[in-house]
């Protein structure tokens, strides 16, 4: 009678356990989504950045022509004259997701504009991926770690940084679905079940159509995979949770047009084949280890290794052959990176131009993660405690992410979840020590699910090492297996009090971070004056709206390659390169012209058909990230194709510079003479002094700038784009333009424009 | 009248052309006498030059002041001189890196030297020591290594006097870097002046010689057989070596320990003062050193939390569990206090609240 009641008692209190955790799920979803709204409240709905803005344009392509048209869709809108086969090139996952929920929508009559979907569509996956979180946690170390490690997840700065409302990029959706991927497998490790495996195979699916990350799915299952069967922790739960992944893994990875046949050929696949092959042999091994008698198991060993033996020597030697003929040691440029760290910056320009390639110092780390940075150390030490499949896996993804998030920043956001994982683990742990420690009666004794030592280790002798290291960590080994005894009550206080000081600074770096660091648009800018009232500086949308009204539909438009996503999307005019920077040569081609004199840039642009030229530019009101700033980058990626183009050219007195003492190329190449054009007055405006630049606290070095191929036709309010007209036929005289010079200036100019007359009287 | 005086001026005139006639070809012959002489003399040193490039190691032809007045002096010379100059005593400096840079040039000799004949002008690579031909220094004005110039063929050089290049006959670090450049700068460097293009360097590498596949085989299978006896082992199946492992790897990363590998970033270095200096006052960059410290910072902290969580309990004496326990308490309070403290002070970073 009293058991029962004591068994109603607990399931009531399991019952009402499930609730709150319920609750607390909900609770922790909605901070989610809601710490991800700063960008919308401080600025507006807007599409963030520059590859969002692609993702929109293909969005609304689908919503309007359909999934089926998206797939064959050919873009004559972008490097023109190639153009790009859409539907082949893209990761379509983020677009189908936002298509899905539009359609949804517009099913329900709730009538919501397509950039609305796009904008909240990462806020919304970000609370996903902590449900994601919680289950994949809740797998390997119960509920209570889970709950702790999704709340991490919830705020974790690295990943509020892709996922704000906004940034409409893969990121957004393929964080969730890099974690939900593996929340599958270990469920299915954990259960053995087929249905689960195949789910993992689904959502493998999703993930390879949301993110080229998926690459790192495919190498750390097969690590996994390997360690269990090393470590001998060969089981058919094991087989079911990786040889069917594998297999549908691969089969429906390549039928995404982008990845195709890339999935079985690329090195970045094979360990998965090899680890499927030697799971199988493993388990062929174990089952004829069990049907053959002793003697017979030996001879067969010996033949089939040494058969092996002599397969993997001929093996090894077609691959050293292969080795030495390749210049690059048959690796693709993307995964050397990886593992040589300094390739990128070395040979591959694009790739070192782009800020979030670059290796993160310490303060990246604590910017990007904060508490859990702290706690990541004593979670690696919890999944050790005791070590089981699901949890092998933890530390096997903490440590690969960790280790690739020191070469580039970018891959911090891989990093993430494995870090909130972790130091969900080790805060959890840590609170249930010390509660446990405040519930103990006064006479101890060891609680029935206390963390139980690790049998291997207590088993053994001690290692013939005889270090003192290895003492010490063999004393606390010993340590460790000793009888349970709780903390003392007012230090389990202090302990809990510290804990939550410290949950509540990660709280507050977060909330900090996502409406200061994050949250800016960067198409939309804000300044705040000392008196606290914001300014407003919309040059893009401006330029971008004069141009999509005032020029030819038809006309090409050349920029940097920063801009052509948004050119096409919000001016919908036709561009030379964009953000997805697949033609080099092209880029090279733009670069080389932003960096010759007026007129071979002139020839240049009129060999590609471009109507109009725009720069962006910060010297007038103090934008930094301008194309003056950006302009070694384009020496750089044009000098890789055009050897006529050198860096040193474009170094003055002691580096780059814009002042007198700057490279000669520098002051006569086009992207100078477009940035600084009619500057020399023109800052006297914001600063009282004649030609003097904002971005490098100088006085520019050439004042006297005059166009005789281009023609300026719009400038924006704080002159951050400037828009130029290419010539059909250069100007008769450059002087009659412009009446500010002086008559020594034409004089001596005079011979040129004989030059330009010339050239009309030939045309 | 007028005809008598023509008929007698005419022997005189015929006798003028016949000199004027025989004056000049006389002076034909003998320019191209001279012409002769020369050719020969350029072939015997091209013949010389050529032995002497045959005989050094790496087709680079060492010269003395005597050498280099026989081989660069003259008003033209067939071929291009392309000389290093080098000094012994400066060969251990690192930051000159003199001997990376003879090495490169070597490699630049040599497969200058496998040009065809018809490939355009002749190149002769030389180089020249300080301390047994200072005078050829002297003449050159060479004021700091390392300095690679351009001798032109038609550049008149006379036996002593002061030789004036052109500013861009030389190569300098002002001009080209500091780092030490490589044999396919200097060989854009000798293409724009002597038009004669070298395009492929060959770099002797280990991995394209005939010990490379013997070697690698060996290496793996040596490779296997200890992973073998390391799989073998008793004390592999220790899982606190792992542990440490892992923690080490996240020690390295949060350190930026890649970041100083990638930008060469050195662990400390000394501000002019002379003292160590080793933070740096830029959220842009590290260096070594701080990284380390904040690393191990990061580490410790969850190390106290561990060892609260899994040592302390098992502690079997009351007083040992409470000492321990404070202890690791306020250790992991000074460390984060510290961490936020150094963070704050890295970054110029101060948090707003919102709520």
């Amino acid at each position: 009678m009293n058991g029962a009641k004591t068994h109603e008692e607990a399931a009531l209190r399991n019952g009402w356990g499930q609730v709150l955790n319920g609750f607390a799920l909900m609770a922790i979803c909605a901070m989610a989504f809601s710490l991800r709204l700063f960008s919308v409240v401080k600025y507006e709905s807007v599409i963030h950045e520059f590859d969002p803005y692609f993702n929109y344009r293909v969005t609304q392509y689908l919503v309007k022509e359909g999934y089926y048209n998206l797939w064959n869709w050919f873009d004559e809108f972008t490097w023109y004259p190639l153009g790009r086969v859409v539907g082949g090139t893209v990761y379509p996952g983020l677009i189908w997701t936002a298509g899905l929920m539009y359609n949804l929508l517009h099913y329900f009559n709730i009538p919501i504009h397509v950039q609305e979907v796009c904008v909240f569509t990462a806020p919304l996956f970000s609370a996903f991926c902590a449900l994601a979180t919680y289950a994949f946690v809740k797998e390997i170390r119960g509920q209570g770690a889970g709950l702790v490690a999704s709340t991490f997840i919830a705020l974790v700065p690295s990943y509020i940084s892709r996922s704000v409302a906004g940034s409409f990029d893969n990121e957004g959706v393929a964080i969730f679905a890099l974690v939900f991927v593996f929340f599958l497998y270990v469920k299915t490790l954990n259960t053995g079940s087929l249905a689960w495996a195949t789910a993992a195979a689904v959502a493998y699916f999703y993930m390879v159509a949301s993110w080229g990350g998926y690459s790192f799915i495919i190498n750390l299952l097969p690590i996994h995979c390997l360690a269990c069967v090393v470590t001998g922790r060969l089981s058919p739960k094991l087989y079911i949770a990786y040889a069917p992944f594998v297999v549908l893994g691969t089969l429906t990875a390549a039928s995404i047009p982008v990845v195709g046949f890339n999935a079985v050929l690329t090195s970045e696949h094979f360990a998965s084949f090899l680890v499927f092959g030697i799971l199988h042999a493993a388990l062929a091994i174990t089952y004829i280890k069990d049907v053959l008698p002793p003697r017979a198991f030996r001879t067969a060993q010996t033949l089939v290794l040494s058969t092996s033996i002599a397969l993997l020597g001929v093996v090894a030697t077609l691959v050293i052959f292969y080795v030495m003929a390749s210049p690059t040691f048959g690796w693709t440029g993307r995964s050397l990176s990886l593992l040589d760290p300094t390739y990128a910056s070395k040979y591959i320009p694009i790739i070192a131009s782009v800020s979030e390639h670059q290796p993160p110092s310490w303060p990246s780390y604590f910017t990007d993660l904060q508490a859990a940075t702290l706690l990541m150390p004593a979670g690696l030490i919890a999944a050790f405690r005791p070590l089981t499949h699901a949890s092998l896996f933890l530390i096997l993804y903490g440590v690969t992410a960790i280790y690739f998030s020191g070469v580039m920043v970018r891959l911090m956001l891989v990093l993430a979840p494995a870090a909130c994982c972790l130091a969900g683990l080790a805060l959890h742990q840590l609170l249930l020590t010390l509660t446990r420690s405040l519930k103990a009666p006064a006479r101890p004794s060891p609680p029935a699910d206390a963390p139980t030592p690790v049998k291997e280790a207590a088993q053994r002798k001690p290692a013939k090492l005889g270090k003192a290291a290895s003492r010490a960590v063999e004393k606390v080994a010993a340590v460790a297996k000793r009888a349970w005894h709780p903390l003392p009550k007012e230090l389990a206080i202090a302990a809990l009090a510290g804990a939550a000081i410290v949950f509540a600074g990660y709280t507050v770096h977060s909330v900090w971070v996502s409406a200061e660091m994050y949250s800016a648009p960067s198409i939309v800018l804000q300044s705040r004056s000392p008196d606290g009232s914001v300014h407003v500086f919309d040059d893009f949308r401006e330029a971008y709206a004069w141009m999509r009204y005032n020029t030819p539909a038809d006309s090409k438009v050349a920029s940097w390659w920063d801009y052509g996503y948004q050119t096409t999307a919000m001016a919908n005019r036709t561009v030379i390169v964009d953000n997805n920077t697949w033609n080099n040569t092209h880029i090279a081609t733009v670069g080389r012209a932003m960096a010759s004199p007026e007129e071979q840039a002139w020839h240049i642009y009129r060999s590609l058909d471009v109507d109009y030229v725009f720069v962006v530019f910060g010297g007038f009101i103090g934008y930094p990230s301008d194309d003056i700033n950006k302009f070694l980058w384009m020496v750089r990626i044009g000098g890789g194709v055009f050897p006529d183009i050198k860096e040193k050219d474009f170094l003055g007195e002691g580096g780059y510079r814009v002042d007198d003492k700057g490279g000669k190329s520098l002051l006569n190449c086009l992207m100078y003479k477009l940035s600084y054009y009619r500057f020399g007055e023109g800052a006297l405006m914001a600063t009282g002094r004649m030609g003097f630049d904002r971005v490098r606290q100088v006085e520019i070095g050439n004042m006297d700038i005059s166009l005789k191929y281009f023609e300026e036709v719009y400038t924006t309010e704080h002159w951050m784009v400037r828009v130029y007209r290419v010539l059909d036929k250069p100007h008769l005289d450059t002087k009659l333009k412009n009446r500010r010079r002086t008559g020594k200036a034409l004089a001596r100019k005079a011979p040129k424009n004989v030059d330009a007359s010339g050239a009309l009287a030939r045309a | 009248m007028g005809g008598r005086c023509a008929g007698s001026w005419l022997p005189v005139r015929l006798l003028l052309t016949a000199a004027l006639l025989l004056s000049t070809g006389y002076a034909k012959r003998s320019s191209r006498a001279s012409s002769v002489d020369a050719e020969l003399e350029d072939s015997a040193l091209l013949g010389e030059l050529e032995a002497l490039q045959a005989g050094a190691r790496d087709r680079v032809v060492h010269m003395d002041e005597a050498s280099f007045a026989r081989y660069a002096s003259g008003s033209r010379r067939p071929y291009h001189l392309v000389v290093f100059l080098t000094a012994s005593h400066l060969l251990d400096k690192p930051q000159l890196g003199l001997r990376e840079l003879r090495y490169e040039f070597g490699l630049l000799a040599q497969a200058a030297h496998k040009l065809p004949r018809d490939a355009g002008a002749r190149l002769v690579f030389a180089d020249v020591e300080f301390k047994e031909s200072q005078a050829v220094f002297h003449r050159l004005g060479v004021k700091a290594l390392p300095w690679l110039l351009r001798l032109p063929p038609t550049l008149r050089v006379d036996p002593g006097a002061n030789i004036r290049l052109k500013h861009e006959d030389v190569m300098r670090h002002d001009d080209y870097g500091h780092q030490v450049w490589k044999a396919e700068e200097m060989a854009t460097f000798v293409a724009e002046r002597t038009g004669v293009k070298v395009d492929k360097i060959e770099r002797p590498s280990f991995f394209r010689s005939a010990f490379f596949p013997p070697t690698a085989l060996a290496v793996l299978a040596s490779g296997a057989y200890v992973a073998w006896l390391l799989y073998q082992a008793p004390f592999m199946r220790r899982l606190w070596i792992y542990a440490a492992g892992a923690l080490f790897v996240f020690w390295f990363s949060v350190s930026g320990g890649m970041h100083n590998i990638i930008r060469g970033v050195p662990l400390y270095f000394f501000n002019q003062q002379g003292q160590i200096q080793l933070w740096m006052a830029s959220n842009q960059g590290q260096l070594g050193g701080e990284g380390f410290i904040m690393g191990s910072a990061y580490l410790s902290f969850g190390l106290c939390v561990s060892a609260l969580t899994y040592v302390v309990p098992r502690l079997p004496s009351s007083a040992s569990r409470q000492g321990a326990g404070w202890g690791l308490v306020l250790s992991a309070a000074a460390i984060y206090y510290w961490i936020i403290s150094t963070y704050t002070w890295k970054t110029g970073y101060r948090w707003r609240w919102y709520f």
